[in-house]
Order: C-alpha cells, then sequence, then structure tokens
C-alpha cells in the first residue's frame, strides 16, 4: 500500500470517528453502543483500552533493554518505541475518555482517591505513564528545535524518567489484569486465575518485542528504507522466550489449577481458548525459533501480526468474549463502536507518521528519504484550484475531501436512535385468540376455573365456553378473558358495550382493543394516512381533510375525525382530547380498563372479596400449565 | 415507494446535508490557507496588494446588477432573480422548517405559502432562462462546461416536483413519485455543491481578492485555465 | 433514632405477587415509566427505571415471586471497584451512590456478582441506578424503605441484621417442613444486609455460577493491589542497580587501563564490546 493510500484510508476512518464521537457527545454512550446491563464493557474497553496497554509496552520494554541494559543493538528502534507507547496510550486516554459515561469527568480520579480500586490504580499510572512518555519523547522534539540548554537538562535526568516509566508500566499492565480477579463468576475458569496480573505483565513484555518490529517494518516499507533486520531479529528471539516461558506457564496453571480435563472437552469456550493460544503464544514461538525466519522481513511481519492479533483477543476474551457464556447475554459491537476504536486509532497513526516524517525517530527515514516517497507520489492536479492552491496542498485537499466525505456517510448510515437520541422498541401487539374451556368451581376458593385440552373437555360435560388467551406480546404469559360472562354480568347491572369499547372505528359496533392500542407498552398513533389517501382517491382526496391550502399540511390545521366520522362513538371518560390521534399501549390500557372497575366492583358488589381487585384474578396460575394444551397455545 | 422515500429525506438527505455543509467549511478553510499564503508570496516580492480597491470590488459585485447591468440587462436581471428565489424558497419555507422542527427542535419564521407558491414558480422560469441565455449566447458558449448547462437543470428539479407535490390537483403523478424525485435531487444538489462551481455560495466574499492576486500568478496561467476548461484547442 | 446495620428480610413464602413493592419503588425514588429499551430484554426486569421487581417461579407447589433488588453486601465488590470512591458502605447498612462524583465507568456492574447496578443507558448523561434502600427516606423521615411500607403481607420486613436473622431463625424453626433450612444472604460473598427464607430454592442472580462461595469479594482484588508500592519500589531499585553497574562498568572499560578491569562475563563483555564498536562508528 502506498503511503497516500494508506494516509487516505487513515483520514477516511478518522472522519467516521470522529462524527461518531460527535454523536455520542450528543446523546450519551447508550445512543452508539450495543452494550446492556449485563454486557456493560464492549469493544471501546477491551478493544480500545485493555488490548492496546500491552501494544504499547513496547515503550517500557526497548527503554529498558537500550537504556537500562544497554543493549545498543536495538538503539534504532527506542524512540520509534517511545512514540509508539505515546500514541497507544493517548489513543487509550481518548477511548476511554468517550466511553465512560460522563466524559468531561476522566479528571475525577485526580480529585477522588480510592486506593482499594485496581481501576483508580490504573488510571493514575496510565497518566502519570503518559507524562513520562512525554518527556522520553521529548528528546526529538528539543532536538528539532534546538533547544541546547533544554536539551541537556532532559539527557542528565533522563535515566529516572526511564525508570519511573519501567516501574509504572510493570504496575499497570499486570493491574489490567488484577482487574478481571474481581469477576470470577463471569469469567471462564481457562482465564480467570490469580495468575493473570502475571501473565498479562509477561505477554506485554513478549508483545512489546514483536509490536515495535511490526510497526518498524511497516513504516521502514511504507518510506521505502531498508529495514534494520538485525535488531528486529534480535527482538524476535526475545519474544520467543518470553511467549514460550508464557505459554509454559499458562499450562502449568491450568494443570496446578485442575482444569486439565477442560482442555479437552468440546466448547466453544475451550475452542476459543485454542484458537487464542495458539495465535498468541504457540504458533509464533515455533516460527520464532527458525533463525531463518527472524531475518525475513517478511515472516516476522506474518509471524508479528499474529502475535498482536492473538494477544489482543486474549486481553478481550478476559475483558468480555468469555464471559458472554456466564451471562448467557450476547453483545457483538455495532460498526459505530468500530468507527470510533477505529478512528482513534487511525488518528495515532496519523499522528505517528507526522512524527517519523517531522522528527528523528527512524534514523533513516530522514529528509531526503521523506522527500523522495513524496516525489515519487505526485499527481498533477490538472484542475482550475491548481492555479489557486499550490501544489503541497494537493495531500490536504485530497485528505480532507475524504474526510469531509467519511463524516457525512457515517452522519447517514447510523441508526436513527444515534441522531436523535435512543428511543424504546416497538412491541406490536397481536390480536387475542379464543379457546374453548371447561369452566369448572374453583376448589381452592371462590369463583372459577377453566380448564383446557379435549382431556379437560371429556372429563367435564358441562360449562364449555369460549374465553379469550389474551396473550398481546407472546411471551406466553395468559390471561383468559371470560367474553360471555363480562356481558352477562355488565348488561346486569345496566352497562353496554360502550362501556368497555369507549372508542369505535367508524362501522364497528364494538372495535377490537389491539385494533387501536397496537403497541404493548408504547403509545400509537391510531390514524392511518396511507388507508384515507387511498380511500379517498389520491391526490384529489388531499384537499378533503387539509382544506386551507396556504396552510403546512400537518394535523392541527386538518379536519377533525369527528366532522367526517360522525357515528364513530367515543367514551368521553377515556381520552385526553388533546391527544385525541394517539392510544396508549395495550397493557395500561388493559390494567386502566380492568383494574379501576374490579376495584369499584369489589366493594359494590356482594359477592366479590378483596382478590377480586387482586392481580391473580386474571394473572392465574391456572392448574395443568405444563399440560400439552398450554404448549399448543404458546 | 414510501421506503425510499423515508430513506432519502433520513440517512441519505443526513449525509448529503452535512456533506454539503462540512464541504464547503472545509473550502472555506483552503481559500484561507492558500489566500494566507499567495498574500505572503506577494509581500516577499515587494507587491503591494490595493484592499481598498478590492474590498470595494467586493461589495460591488456582492449584487452582481450595477456593471453587468449597463450590458445584459436581461442575464443579469434574472440571475438575482433566480439566486433570490433558490435561496428564500428552501430555507423559509414552512413545511421544511417543520420538517427541522421535528428533526432537530429549531424553528424560524416561515414566508406564506402563497409568496412560496410565486417564488417557486420564479425559480423554474428564470432557472429555464438561464439556461436558454447560455445556450444562445455565442460568449457564453465559449466559455462553458458541461456542468454549467447541466446546474440550472438540475436546480429547477426540486422546486419543480416541489411545486407539483404541494399542488395535488394538478399534479400528473402520484404524490410519492413527485415527493422521491423532489427530495433525491435536492439531495443530489447538496452532495455535489462543496465539489463544484456551488462552491461559489461560501467562496464568493473573497473572490475579487482572489482575481486580484491572480495578477502574481505564473505566465501560463491563461492556459491552464482553457485546459481546465477543456477548450485547450479553441481560440481564445 | 439512630440505625445500624439494617437490613432487608423478604420471605419468599408471603409474597403473593401483586407489585406494590415495586410501583412504591418507583414512586419513592421518581423513577420514570419502564420502556422497552433495545437493552431491556424484559421490561418486568431490573432496569434504570425499575430498582426492585418480582421475578417468577413456577414451582411444583405454584408460583414463587422472588423479589430482586440490591443485595447490600456486608463488604461490597462494586464499593471496592469504583475508582473514585461514587459507592459506599453507610453503618446503617445501604449502599449509597454519589452521583455527583461517577465518571460511569461501568465496573461495579462488572465487579457485582449479584448483576444488581443498572445503567440509564437512554440518557446523555447516564448514571448507574440501584437501589439504595431509601437511604434518605429512613435517616430524614423515620420510616422503613418504600418497598416495605408497601407491602401488603408483610413479605418484605426492615430491621437490624441481627434481629432480622434471628427472626428467619425463628421462622425456619418454627415450619421446619415448610422452609428450606437456610437463609440466603447470610453468609454469600460475606453476607448481604437483604436476607431472604424461602420454601423453593431460588435464583438471585442472572450468572450461570450459583454464588455459594462466603469469601468476600473485595479481597480478591486488593490481595494482589495492595502489594503494588512494594512492587514499584522493588522494580525502581533493581532497574536503577542495574543501569548503575551496567554504566559503571563501561565508563572503566572506556578508560585506558585495561589491566587493572578484566572483563567479568563473557557474554555480557561481547555485548559491551559490540556496543563500543557501534559508539565508535557513529
Amino acid at each position: 500500500m502506498s503511503l497516500r493510500g494508506l494516509k487516505t484510508l487513515l483520514w477516511f476512518l478518522c472522519g467516521a470517528g470522529l462524527t461518531v464521537i460527535l454523536l455520542r457527545i450528543i446523546h450519551g454512550p447508550g445512543s452508539v453502543v450495543a452494550l446492556t446491563d449485563i454486557i456493560p464493557w464492549g469493544l471501546w474497553k477491551g478493544g480500545g483500552v485493555v488490548a492496546l496497554v500491552p501494544i504499547g509496552g513496547a515503550g517500557f520494554t526497548l527503554a529498558a533493554m537500550v537504556y537500562i541494559f544497554h543493549w545498543k543493538r536495538y538503539q534504532v528502534l527506542a524512540r520509534g518505541a517511545v512514540l509508539l507507547g505515546l500514541v497507544c496510550y493517548s489513543s487509550v486516554a481518548a477511548g476511554l475518555t468517550f466511553d465512560i459515561g460522563i466524559w468531561w469527568r476522566i479528571v475525577y480520579p485526580l480529585f477522588y482517591w480510592q486506593f482499594h480500586s485496581t481501576l483508580f490504580e490504573i488510571a493514575w499510572c496510565i497518566m502519570l505513564y503518559l507524562g513520562v512518555l512525554a518527556v522520553e519523547f521529548s528528546h526529538a522534539i528539543v532536538e528539532k528545535f534546538n533547544m541546547p540548554r533544554l536539551r541537556s537538562i532532559i539527557e542528565k535526568t533522563s535515566i529516572v524518567f526511564v525508570i519511573a516509566g519501567i516501574s509504572l508500566s510493570t504496575l499497570h499492565q499486570s493491574s489490567l489484569g488484577t482487574m478481571f480477579l474481581a469477576t470470577p463468576y463471569r469469567l471462564h475458569p481457562l482465564w480467570h486465575t490469580d495468575w493473570l496480573p502475571g501473565f498479562f505483565l509477561l505477554t506485554s513484555i513478549g508483545l512489546g518485542c514483536l509490536t515495535i518490529s511490526w510497526l518498524t517494518l511497516v513504516v521502514f516499507r511504507l518510506y521505502k528504507v531498508e529495514q534494520p533486520m538485525d535488531a528486529i531479529s534480535g527482538l524476535g528471539r526475545i519474544a520467543a522466550v518470553v511467549l514460550g516461558f508464557y505459554g509454559l506457564l499458562k499450562f502449568v496453571e491450568i494443570l496446578i489449577a485442575g482444569e486439565g480435563a477442560l482442555l479437552l472437552t468440546l466448547d466453544w469456550n475451550v475452542a476459543n481458548f485454542w484458537f487464542e493460544i495458539l495465535l498468541s503464544a504457540l504458533i509464533p514461538v515455533a516460527l520464532l525459533a527458525f533463525p531463518r525466519f527472524r531475518q525475513s522481513a517478511t515472516a516476522m511481519f506474518w509471524i508479528a501480526s499474529t502475535a498482536i492479533v492473538g494477544m489482543s483477543l486474549n486481553r478481550v476474551n478476559v475483558a468480555g468474549l468469555a464471559t458472554l457464556d456466564a451471562t448467557s447475554a450476547t453483545y457483538f459491537p455495532i460498526w459505530p463502536e468500530w468507527a470510533v476504536t477505529l478512528g482513534i486509532l487511525s488518528f495515532a497513526g496519523l499522528v505517528y507518521l507526522f512524527c517519523v516524517e517531522r522528527f528523528e525517530v527512524f534514523s533513516a527515514i530522514d529528509e531526503q528519504a521523506v522527500k523522495r516517497v513524496y516525489a515519487s507520489e505526485q499527481v498533477d492536479h490538472a484542475d482550475w484550484k491548481t492555479l489557486f492552491f499550490r501544489i503541497p496542498h494537493a495531500e490536504s485537499r485530497l485528505y480532507s475531501a475524504v474526510f469531509v466525505l467519511a463524516m457525512g456517510l457515517a452522519l447517514g448510515c447510523v441508526p436513527d436512535g444515534s441522531v436523535f437520541g435512543e428511543q424504546p422498541q416497538k412491541t406490536p401487539v397481536t390480536g387475542s385468540r379464543v379457546v374453548e374451556v371447561a369452566k369448572v368451581e374453583n376448589p381452592q376458593g371462590p369463583g372459577s376455573q377453566f380448564m383446557i385440552g379435549a382431556q379437560a373437555l371429556a372429563e367435564h360435560a358441562t360449562g364449555h365456553t369460549d374465553v379469550f388467551v389474551i396473550d398481546a406480546n407472546r411471551q406466553a404469559e395468559f390471561v383468559l378473558f371470560d367474553h360471555e360472562s363480562h356481558i352477562d354480568g355488565l348488561v346486569a347491572q345496566g352497562a353496554d358495550c360502550s362501556t368497555c369499547h369507549h372508542m369505535n372505528k367508524p362501522y364497528d359496533k364494538a372495535t377490537g382493543c389491539h385494533q387501536c392500542h397496537a403497541d404493548m407498552y408504547l403509545e400509537t398513533d391510531i390514524f392511518n394516512h396511507d388507508l384515507h389517501q387511498k380511500k379517498l382517491g389520491n391526490n384529489a382526496g388531499c384537499a378533503k381533510c387539509h382544506v386551507d391550502d396556504s396552510l403546512p399540511k400537518v394535523r392541527k390545521n386538518t379536519t377533525a375525525c369527528a366532522e367526517c366520522h360522525p357515528g364513530m362513538r367515543q367514551n368521553d371518560a377515556v381520552g385526553d382530547p388533546q391527544k385525541r390521534n394517539l392510544a396508549p399501549g395495550y397493557m395500561d390500557a388493559m390494567h386502566g380498563l380492568c383494574i379501576g372497575c374490579h376495584q369499584e366492583r369489589k366493594d359494590t358488589l356482594a359477592e366479590k372479596n378483596e382478590d377480586f381487585a387482586r392481580c391473580t384474578q386474571c394473572h392465574r396460575d391456572t392448574p395443568g400449565f405444563d399440560s400439552p394444551a398450554w404448549n399448543d397455545l404458546r | 415507494m414510501e421506503h425510499w422515500l423515508e430513506w432519502a429525506r433520513g440517512p441519505l438527505f443526513r449525509a448529503s446535508f452535512a456533506i454539503m455543509i462540512l464541504g464547503l467549511l472545509r473550502v472555506l478553510v483552503l481559500q484561507a490557507i492558500s489566500l494566507f499564503g499567495l498574500i505572503r508570496q506577494a509581500k516577499r516580492n515587494q507587491r503591494k496588494i490595493p484592499y481598498a480597491v478590492v474590498a470595494k470590488a467586493s461589495l460591488r459585485w456582492l449584487i452582481p446588477v450595477g456593471k453587468l447591468f449597463e450590458r445584459r440587462a436581461v442575464f443579469s436581471l434574472t440571475s438575482v432573480l433566480f439566486h433570490i428565489c433558490i435561496i428564500v424558497v428552501p430555507i423559509l419555507l414552512g413545511a421544511h422548517i417543520l420538517l427541522w422542527e421535528r428533526g432537530i427542535g429549531l424553528s424560524w419564521p416561515a414566508i406564506s405559502m402563497q409568496l412560496a407558491d410565486i417564488l417557486t414558480l420564479g425559480a423554474i422560469v428564470t432557472g429555464l432562462a438561464l439556461f436558454v441565455i447560455r445556450l444562445s449566447v455565442m460568449a457564453n458558449r465559449a466559455i462553458s462546461r458541461a456542468q454549467d448547462y447541466v446546474w440550472p437543470l438540475l436546480i429547477v428539479l426540486p422546486f419543480l416536483s416541489g411545486y407539483l407535490a404541494m399542488h395535488p390537483a394538478i399534479n400528473p403523478f402520484s404524490y410519492e413519485a413527485s415527493m422521491l424525485i423532489h427530495v433525491l435531487s435536492a439531495n443530489l444538489i447538496f452532495l455535489l455543491l462543496p465539489f463544484s462551481k456551488l462552491s461559489h455560495m461560501a467562496l464568493f466574499p473573497a473572490t475579487q481578492l482572489v482575481s486580484e492576486l491572480g495578477w502574481f500568478l505564473k505566465p501560463d496561467s491563461a492556459q491552464k485555465v482553457m485546459t481546465t476548461l477543456h477548450k485547450e484547442n479553441e481560440a481564445i | 433514632m439512630s440505625y445500624q446495620n439494617m437490613a432487608i428480610l423478604t420471605d419468599v413464602t408471603l409474597c403473593i405477587g401483586c407489585e406494590q413493592c415495586v410501583e412504591a419503588c418507583q414512586e419513592a425514588n421518581r423513577l420514570p415509566k419502564e420502556k422497552p429499551w433495545r437493552w431491556v430484554k424484559n421490561i418486568t426486569d431490573l432496569s434504570s427505571a425499575r430498582w426492585t421487581t418480582l421475578r417468577k417461579i413456577k414451582a411444583p407447589a405454584g408460583s414463587r415471586y422472588v423479589r430482586r433488588q440490591c443485595r447490600h453486601c456486608l463488604e461490597p465488590a462494586c464499593v471496592e471497584a469504583c475508582i473514585v470512591g461514587a459507592l459506599t458502605k453507610t453503618a446503617e447498612g445501604p449502599v449509597i451512590y454519589d452521583r455527583d462524583i461517577c465518571i460511569g465507568c461501568r465496573y461495579c456492574m462488572i465487579a457485582c456478582p449479584w448483576e444488581i447496578p443498572r445503567y440509564s443507558w437512554e440518557d446523555t448523561v447516564p448514571y448507574i441506578q440501584k437501589c439504595d434502600m431509601c437511604y434518605q427516606r429512613v435517616r430524614e423521615e423515620q420510616k422503613p424503605p418504600a418497598c416495605v411500607s408497601a407491602c401488603p403481607t408483610q413479605a418484605t420486613i426492615f430491621g437490624e441484621r441481627d434481629q432480622l436473622l434471628a427472626e428467619a431463625r425463628r421462622r425456619l424453626a418454627a415450619q421446619p417442613d415448610k422452609y428450606i433450612q437456610k437463609i440466603w444472604g447470610e453468609k454469600e460473598v460475606g453476607g448481604t444486609s437483604v436476607l431472604y427464607i424461602s420454601d423453593v430454592d431460588i435464583c438471585l442472580c442472572d450468572l450461570k455460577q450459583k454464588i455459594t462461595d462466603t469469601t468476600p469479594m473485595p479481597g480478591r482484588t486488593f490481595k494482589i493491589l495492595r502489594h503494588m508500592p512494594s512492587v514499584f519500589g522493588g522494580m525502581a531499585v533493581t532497574m536503577g542497580g542495574i543501569w548503575w553497574v551496567i554504566e559503571r562498568r563501561q565508563k572503566l572499560m572506556a578508560k585506558p587501563k585495561p589491566e587493572s578491569e578484566p572483563a567479568s562475563e563473557p557474554e555480557s563483555g561481547s555485548t559491551d564490546a559490540n556496543s563500543n564498536e557501534k559508539d565508535q562508528q557513529s
């Protein structure tokens, strides 16, 4: 991939990410993530924080090798590794800012101290380490801007910062593991162990060697400079030792914990574990054992890629994927989550490339090398704007256009909930069914009981009747409603259909509830515009309701329903005239209709008692709930 | 059809409107950057930029009636009317404001439906007239590119379809079909706007400054203009 | 009147499932109406608008209703996890939440073994939502929690934890055939302030694994976390020491007196030689 192509892609991802971040700021994180109360941590935590920190571990690993152990062979990569650490940790900080619910409170751990919290310790370590990395990288900046006094101060104190950085990294790399010791009931036993902090620290060292190798290979390739294979193959050897040791310890731990048998069972989690350990340790270690592969740039690129993917999977597993089973919940990040994580990473990548071009990050990539790459990729913009915009702006024109397009496309592609704020979901109501039952005396108390199924009907020869099975949201929680007996009872008390059927469709005598109360929990619009439009003759009919042509065709400027439908009866007691076109949700309507009446009658009717107004009067346990007849209804 | 309509005025509109706003901002920023560069270059070459003259010219051309009116009265009048119509109607139409209010809760005073009707018809007539003028005048044809012919027609389209949708009695097509054309063509305009000559709606305040600075450009600039217009083989 | 270590005891056998506790809770805490959000699988489950709920269990003897609410653990995992200390276990018993300092990291939701804390995902500025045992109401109005007041059958009662444990034991002893001889919440994860007795086996959390372990949750992380200062110091000293030794050796080797300092180890010697060569090259 060419440098320009890569940068175009990165700018595109940045644009998409920025749109989602802005929406997240406007409407809160819930509007752009697929998280739930049971899975409250997702890609932004697992991928953008827990998996990204060990990738930035290259910074302290290389700092220790070069500045503490004086392994000068890796000097060429030291500054690149520090910069990698800097952009990774900055991305972590940015990702965390948008992940937490109240983003401007990201600084609160500075003021509210809670020493028992692992997260508190991690937050402080990352914060301090970011400062340390900035100081370590400032060498390149003072060099560039030629500030001799500052430079000598920084160089004299540098070893203090290096040591502080290593100690801070030891703490937070391991504490990321400690954090998940708090989830023994969530995390699968193959991952959950008290050794987790140690594993996290160890792998961050092994992975750090490979991430800086990977990055160096890619960057040197992009700028068409010969790759420093001597240092990279050396890092490969160290990574092989560290990751090999990790793999060994991992299996030892599993055996000690007595989970060895688990490894051979056929299970989604176990397959996941094997996949992860193969990618993160076994395959890379096996390949790195061959000097031939360590010395080949292509082989090292693929080995490092495998290890990075595998180790990221390890962190993602611990942070969430391997907990899904225990929670019986599902979660997969939706694309806006990916857009934010990838957008932040892309921005980090652009900053990295910017620094590589402007400062002496890799001594092999100097101004000449950068100029050569750009010269070979120069395009001729035969465009009128070229007259006014000098050629060097060709780059910014391309990237800004891509960025703007990505922002707009992302805004078009996000779900409506992300743009206008999350809305409750619809739960359509289905009409009730009718079933024949035997109505028998209730042995446990007053009232009667319904028996269903062929067997029950045969046993009880008399008292057969049809009842409504009210299960409007199909949750298999039934209310059996005896319509016949309600008619009899209510007519005897001087009521008629309109007592319950308070509003009917134009030619109906008694419209069914679900015809208007169309949603289970939400208020629903009971006016059907399409139907009216078709009935009134399409275009010709508009003027029949939207009479005044000079006003916008909205509800408040439209003829009232009753003017055309004088026969449509409406019980004034029900229905707010202000909201005459909205019907309450089904559940509210049913409860409102039934409970009020029941409560009134429990006192006025002699044969009723306290239970008549209780939930169980309707929501009752009918005998034989598990019988096949009930299952048929479900 | 309804689903397409929903999509066109929901996600598609969001995307194209955002691209228009952001694209215009981008054009402005790029213009500012290169203007500063050009001014610095001019200063380095000890050239004086006559800011007072530029400012006066900018103000004069803000309403392009003065000078142009003397030479081509019909054209300049049509053009001004066209611009007034196409700016006023989309922004101040009551139905559009209702949509904004429903979507993001912002509203502003609307013009009456009668006035909107008149202005819409005005936009259609002047737009077509501009197209005819461009076709009929030789000097115009000489400096025209393909997009110069397409734009007046493309801009007339949403006005025509919108007018038909609002007047069902004279609309030979169904309401949905005319709405779909209306929304789709408007979206297409938004989408192309910042990447075409229509970006003058953001760039026009500095046009005079740009052409003033243009005098300091390289000798072969004129040739490049011709190349850009794809008319390099024609006589100037 | 002062309250100390208060608790709630729910007798599952007495609950008739009338949901008046749910209603009273929503009213007392001014919670919005429950809505079928994308993340709410079942509208009658715990949610940001429902701090307590009844879960129906179908048992052979008929349905039982188990009231779910924050367990107010004696050693709460959420309090230990919270990064800014927005959650606190009060001496009065409840675990309370300070919404003014919560940053929304949701570690409490991960750490809670009972899956209790909910999040108001629907809000631009979301907060953790959970039962606080009507902390204000109990302290200032001297009334029991709203759910307890509302219960028509006294299935759920409020009192000092020790007294409630004694009451629970009394009931278990009075009707040994009826009840399962166990008080839920007496010992699990170090004990909770919300206790249950029941005649059927009840499940109080969403996770597959039933919680029987009596280890308090906080120790699981703090047993490692408390070593961190010494790890930090140890690491710094080790690294500083290694640096000093190598630095000094290199300086001595660079001096033009080779016979006084013979190379100690062949391996490190070769590394040093390498680096010296490179230094000279550059």
